[in-house]
């Protein structure tokens, strides 16, 4: 049984699939047992769920607006 | 200075894409912000996550632009656009950071240590999040705050990864590191954020019992 560090260290490229077969079936065996590490990887798919949402992170109002001037004006010249 | 730019190869683009790039091969310049607008907001998020100031990477979102206009004909893959754009914003936004800071020989890429391992401490389950409540500036603040906070080099690497979906080779590309680097990286910056920011999204027995109280 591989320990909480161990998986700990290896969530990220579990969730990204990039884990071999073999460590990825050892991961979950291990998060059936360990409520902790579970949670943990439930938090984390859902933080990448919230912020993989482009819209959450706002741009200054009339920002698109100002660049499209600013282009045009310099490409005038 | 030339503004004109030369022809990219348009090998695979869409015929949306073809038709801008002719229309700008035949000089109107203005079609170029049609090519770069769905790329628009991720120059001005990645330039912001290295500066942390709105006007400054405002400013350097707009020098991308006019920066890409120019070598247009360096694009050697209409396909790799987002990463190429991104790319450009970030060179720009750190060379501005050096000008804001007058330390020219400061590594940028080691301005923390990137060792350390980091351990979940905050274990309470979070509960399903509607979007109603991402609709919310209040939760909006905390996501954007959160961000901040991050060491900039993990700040970078996550807001392309995971905000900007860039592959890990583009994102290493783009930020001129490894592979590998961008891997670990990531993987802190998930971790650190998930524990920043657990207060917010765990799950509030609290106010469910106080709801419970109310009605009856």
């Amino acid at each position: 049984m591989i320990s909480c560090e161990h998986v700990i260290h290896e969530l990220s490229s579990y969730i990204d699939g990039d884990s071999d077969p073999e460590l990825r079936q050892a991961i979950e065996r291990h998060l059936r047992g360990c409520r902790r590490c579970s949670v943990v990887l439930d938090s984390t798919r859902k933080l990448l769920l919230i912020y993989g949402d482009e819209d959450v992170l706002e741009v200054p109002a009339g920002y698109f607006e100002r660049l499209r001037t600013s282009f045009l004006a310099r490409v005038s010249r | 200075m030339t503004t004109d730019p030369q022809p990219v190869a348009a090998s695979g683009a869409s015929p949306e894409t073809e038709r801008l790039l002719a229309r700008i091969r035949a000089g109107e310049k203005g079609c170029f912000l049609e090519l770069i607008q769905p790329y628009a907001r991720s120059i001005y998020l990645v330039a912001n996550s290295i500066l942390k100031n709105r006007e400054d990477a405002e400013e350097v979102a707009q020098e991308t632009v006019f920066r890409a206009f120019q070598r247009l004909d360096q694009l050697r893959d209409i396909g790799s656009l987002k990463s190429w754009l991104l790319q450009i914003a970030v060179n720009e936004a750190r060379q501005r950071l050096r000008h804001r800071q007058r330390h020219p020989c400061v590594s940028l890429d080691e301005e923390f240590g990137d060792e350390a391992q980091v351990m979940p401490r905050q274990l309470a389950d979070w509960r399903e999040i509607p979007s109603v409540t991402l609709e919310r500036k209040e939760t909006r603040e905390h996501l954007r705050r959160a961000l901040e906070r991050l060491p900039p080099h993990y700040r970078q690497v996550f807001l392309l990864r995971d905000v900007q979906h860039l592959a890990e080779k583009e994102a290493a590309q783009v930020l001129g590191v490894s592979a590998s680097t961008v891997k670990m990286r990531l993987h802190r910056a998930r971790l650190q954020l998930r524990e920043d920011l657990a207060p917010v999204f765990r799950k509030r027995w609290k106010d469910r019992l106080s709801a419970l109280w109310s009605k009856s």
